[in-house]
């Protein structure tokens, strides 16, 4: 990395073209402004540090938009402190009692809350397909294109992420849902 | 159609799309935008490339090597950022910081130098460190440091802590980065170790903390005077949640509002940043960070120092706000003045919204009912002839010098010649006119216009003394309006003055504006709100709330004073009062000294099964508030016991290091629930923890109702920062499913909603804020208040609404006429 006084002419040219995209992309996951700060800056950070020798980044909306997820998924694990669990192993994890009661499950901010959560105790991977798909509506070619794979793949794992977060869901409701 | 394009749950799907769909205040992004910008700035300056006591941060080790130095709060801010964001993505380095031993490869072997060097490396070292240490003492003890001392306060200080409130005293030292904030009715000034003097206004919360040369004091709300001291380096900065002041050197007040910020300057150059945009402001300049601010004198914004008279000395005296020709031409005795601009379309409407206020006012239409009728034909026939009439028409009824009352007359500016000709032939002979040069005066009353007529050649402003003729000047100062002032009779109840009404075009949209004034200092229920203030209760209220009431009274010992001699006024409620003390065991006024005085209710969240309500409410005294809790339930289950009931459900618990208390009904019913805790000086209630959490997590989240776009789009376009009371509704979504239930069920029976009740799926938004000033109330409304109480409101007929109640005369006051505003 180059010595400099202040961030380079180009991340603060890639700051202000990208910040907001990449604060709401990290609020969605987050579901509040001070975990989306933290992971934006994350973000920028990582930029700040990227090695000038690394190949440069063809798509920057689209990356910062990944880095944004992750980051913020990241953040969400680091909150949690909980384990991740692969599809494979898929045992529902329970959120708190008190949060369980069907009537107060109801309330849809408690619903996205939970979703929230579930996201974060996803398979990394699963977990970032999801929300470029779903929160950020990136269409498959492209989540295969940032995440290093293959349409088809996403389009398995969304489906089986799917699956997972409605069992989940349904033992969250016990079994009303 | 692939796997994952089958549809999800409804729940899940709808939880998708309204997380998609979340909106992000803009003015939230930004004031995150700018301070990660300011800490990559920093993280790039002073670790390009990352060092450890002079040597770069090449690997894990030298990462490690910081950790004492993070542990024990010394690393720099910049150091700090890259620190955390290496344990983040370094599993090694984790392991080592959580104390589980990680073996690092060797470091490079080092290099044996020849004793010659040695020798030279340890003078260089010598001069290096005294160097430092000089530098250090320079610039960190006399041009930069951190820690406020609180040089003196008046009234109560308070440090907000996880454990909770703690009062501070003059001398005391503050750490880094600790929360203090002024009590009601109290002022504080601290001094900054470099020299900088901040004096902290009532109701203010501030902290301060130091990166690298950089000392930044946090606004959260209310207002501030800085005298920063000159700096060698650095800058000292104020933050606010939307703006970023930079300064060296110079004096200046900021004041952090529900609407905005304002910032004004008395000395040297003040940088204000805002949403990527800076502005250099100079002494006599002032700022504002919102459109529904207007800005105000720049004096004003220190009045409440106690050194002000110093302080102000060199500005400028204020301009006198211009006095409309027509306004300047109302005799001493006048007793109502209508003041219609022509633009705005205010003259098409003015007979419409003079008789729509004057039925929502009932002084405004006792004291104009008599000229009505000709001012409605006169109005009527003034349209056609609009382009012969100049900015402004006024219409005033006066009193003769035989006492009679006497009116409509009607004062106009002209447009060019001819006016007077023009509205002869209009208004045809029976209309008296008398004419001056680009004034004309007339009436259907040929007795008004003579007792009038003299005026015209008379000095101008003989109204100038009277309050009605300050409220339309300070009116038409503010910009296009349609205004109203009606003289009150000097045995108007609870002392009061007179009534003005108000409608302005804000922007694109209406505002409604009412006043009421009193002949001397507000006594009684009128006296019970507080001045307009920043209410931290609002910060635990989301910006999905539907309805929010919030509120600051002057004092609620006294509020709850008052309303036990209202039960002492009622036949035989002294003795039940009595029993009732004594059957509570509590003392309701040692209860009411523990609170601070703001108050927000608000229904946040889904309205079934259980209604999501919060209550926050200011408390000084958590300690004393919750054992007089303790005590009421206590005296009801010993009550209870007696009549068979069963005992309330209470417990207590602590999670995290929080506790949260629960009163409930004797048998299980989540409606009979209250789930609370206290925090930052609140307690903060609701009908279960989830809704409790909830409140805190907006608190700490920064995103509260009062950063919502909506709501601040809301808030009426004027000078105040703040509201002594507010209402705001945007129940519509809320109640859309229950509009279109009853809507089927109105079907069933012959279409439209049952019972003639209100579409409830058409209330849009609204607001309504009242502003409590020294001698009077005034009362603001946006949208379209929804029901009976904000429409009076906005009609200016408070008193219209207390005089139901019982007692008014007792609560409002004495009302023998007093000296005017002192």
């Amino acid at each position: 990395m180059e010595p400099a006084s202040q961030p380079a002419m180009d991340l603060e040219e890639v700051f202000r073209d990208h910040h907001a995209m990449v604060f709401r992309a990290a609020y969605r996951i987050a579901g509040n402004a001070v975990d989306a700060e933290d992971a934006m800056q994350t973000v920028f950070l990582r930029m700040l540090k990227r090695d000038a020798a690394a190949e440069p980044v063809a798509n920057m909306a689209s990356f910062l938009h990944r880095a944004a997820v992750n980051a913020a998924l990241d953040l969400m694990r680091a909150r949690q402190n909980i384990r991740s669990v692969p599809l494979e192993e898929f045992e529902p994890v329970l959120a708190d009692l008190p949060h369980r009661q069907p009537d107060r499950a109801q309330a849809d901010g408690e619903i996205r809350t939970w979703l929230r959560g579930a996201l974060a105790r996803l398979n990394p991977r699963s977990a970032a397909m999801f929300a470029l798909k779903f929160f950020e509506e990136k269409e498959n070619p492209e989540i295969a294109r940032l995440l290093d794979t293959t349409p088809g793949t996403v389009a398995v794992t969304l489906s089986r992420t799917r699956d997972r977060l409605e069992e989940e869901y349904r033992a969250y409701m016990g079994g009303v849902a | 159609m692939t796997p994952e394009e089958n549809r999800m749950d409804p729940d899940l799907e709808r939880a998708v799309t309204e997380i998609r769909e979340e909106a992000i205040d803009p003015a939230v992004v930004e004031a995150a935008a700018a301070r990660v910008w300011a800490r990559l700035a920093r993280a790039a300056r002073e670790s390009a490339p990352a060092e450890v006591n002079g040597e770069h941060i090449r690997d894990c080790a030298g990462f490690q090597a910081l950790f004492a130095d993070y542990r024990a709060g010394r690393l720099s801010e910049a150091r700090t950022l890259l620190l955390r964001d290496h344990l983040h993505a370094c599993v090694a380095c984790r392991r080592a910081f959580e104390g589980k031993v990680v073996e690092f490869t060797a470091p490079p072997a080092v290099r044996r130098a020849s004793l010659l060097s040695a020798r030279w490396a340890v003078a260089a070292a010598v001069l290096v460190a005294a160097g430092a240490s000089v530098w250090i003492a320079v610039d960190r003890l006399g041009g930069g440091m951190t820690r406020p001392i609180v040089e003196s306060v008046n009234g109560n200080l308070y440090e907000i802590t996880d454990a909770g409130i703690m009062p501070l005293t003059a001398g005391q030292d503050l750490p880094d980065g600790v929360e203090i904030r002024t009590a009601k009715d109290s002022f504080a000034v601290l001094r900054l170790r470099d020299g900088s003097r901040v004096e902290m206004r009532e109701r203010s919360d501030f902290s301060a903390s130091q990166a690298g040369r950089d000392l930044s004091l946090h606004l959260g709300r209310g207002s501030v005077i800085v005298e920063a001291a000159k700096r060698r380096s650095g800058h000292l900065y104020v933050n606010t949640a939307d703006c970023r002041v930079a300064v060296t050197g110079t004096v200046f007040g900021v004041n952090a509002g529900m609407k905005g910020s304002r910032i004004s300057v008395i000395q040297g150059e003040v940088h204000v940043a805002q949403e990527n945009q800076e502005k250099v402001l100079h002494p006599g300049d002032q700022e504002v960070t919102s459109a529904s601010l207007e800005p105000g004198a720049v004096r004003d914004d220190f009045a409440w120092s106690r050194d002000r008279d110093r302080l102000v000395r060199n500005l400028p005296a204020a301009v006198p706000a211009r006095i409309s020709r027509l306004l300047a031409r109302a005799p001493a005795s006048t007793i109502f003045f209508v003041s219609i601009p022509k633009a705005g379309g205010f003259l098409d409407q003015a007979q419409e919204m003079l008789r729509r206020k004057m039925a929502q006012n009932p002084q405004l239409r006792e004291t104009m009912a008599g000229p009505l009728p000709a001012m409605d034909t006169m109005l009527g026939k003034l349209r056609a002839i609009r382009e012969h009439l100049g900015d402004e028409i006024a219409i005033l009824a006066f009193r003769g010098p035989d006492g009679k009352e006497r009116g409509p007359v009607f004062l106009a500016e002209t447009a060019g010649e001819g006016l007077a000709d023009t509205l002869k032939n209009e208004l045809g002979p029976s209309v008296a006119i008398a004419s001056r040069p680009g004034l004309v005066a007339f009436s259907p009353e040929r007795g008004a216009l003579e007792a009038f007529a003299p005026v015209l050649d008379a000095a101008p402003n003989a109204f100038a003394a009277s309050p009605c003729f300050k409220r339309i000047a300070e009116s038409q100062a503010s910009g296009i309006s349609l205004a109203a002032c009606a003289n009150l009779d000097r045995q108007a109840p609870g002392g009061m003055r007179y009534v003005a009404v108000e409608q302005k075009i804000a922007g694109s949209q209406s505002e409604s504006r009412a006043t009421i004034g009193f002949d001397g200092p507000r006594t009684g229920i009128a006296g019970w709100l507080a001045a307009p203030a920043p209410m931290g209760s609002l910060d635990y209220v989301s910006p999905e709330a539907s309805f929010v009431a919030a509120f600051a009274v002057n004092d609620p010992a006294a509020v709850v004073n008052d309303l036990l001699g209202l039960f002492h006024s009622s036949p035989g409620s002294e003795k039940a009062l009595e029993e009732a003390r004594r059957e509570s065991g509590e003392n309701v006024r040692e209860t009411a000294a523990a609170l601070g005085g703001e108050f927000a209710l608000a229904l946040d969240g889904p309205m079934f099964p259980v209604p999501s309500w919060k209550l926050a409410i200011e408390v000084y005294d958590p300690v004393r508030f919750q054992a007089a809790l303790e005590r009421s339930v206590e005296t009801f289950d010993r009550e209870a016991a007696k009549s068979g009931g069963k005992p309330l459900r209470t417990s207590r618990e602590t999670v995290n290091g929080r506790v949260y208390y629960t009163i409930a009904g004797g048998d299980p019913n989540p409606l009979t629930e209250v789930h609370y805790t206290y925090a930052d000086g609140y307690a903060i209630a609701g009908p279960s923890r989830a809704v409790v959490n909830s409140a805190l997590q907006v608190k700490s989240a920064g995103n509260s109702v009062t950063r919502s776009a909506k709501f601040v789009s809301m808030t009426p376009r004027d000078r105040y920062m703040n509201f002594s009371a507010l209402i705001y509704q945007n129940l519509g979504t809320t109640l859309a499913p229950l509009a279109g239930l009853l809507g089927a069920f109105g079907n069933l029976h012959g279409g439209g909603m049952p019972g003639g009740m209100p579409d409830l799926s058409n209330i849009q938004p609204s607001f309504v804020a009242a502003y409590g000033e020294p001698d009077r109330i005034t009362i603001a409304a946006t949208g379209t208040p929804l029901g009976i109480g904000p429409a009076a409101l906005e009609g200016g007929s408070l008193s219209g609404i207390a005089a139901n109640l019982p007692a008014l005369g007792q609560l409002l006051g004495t009302g023998k006429p007093r000296p005017a505003f002192r």
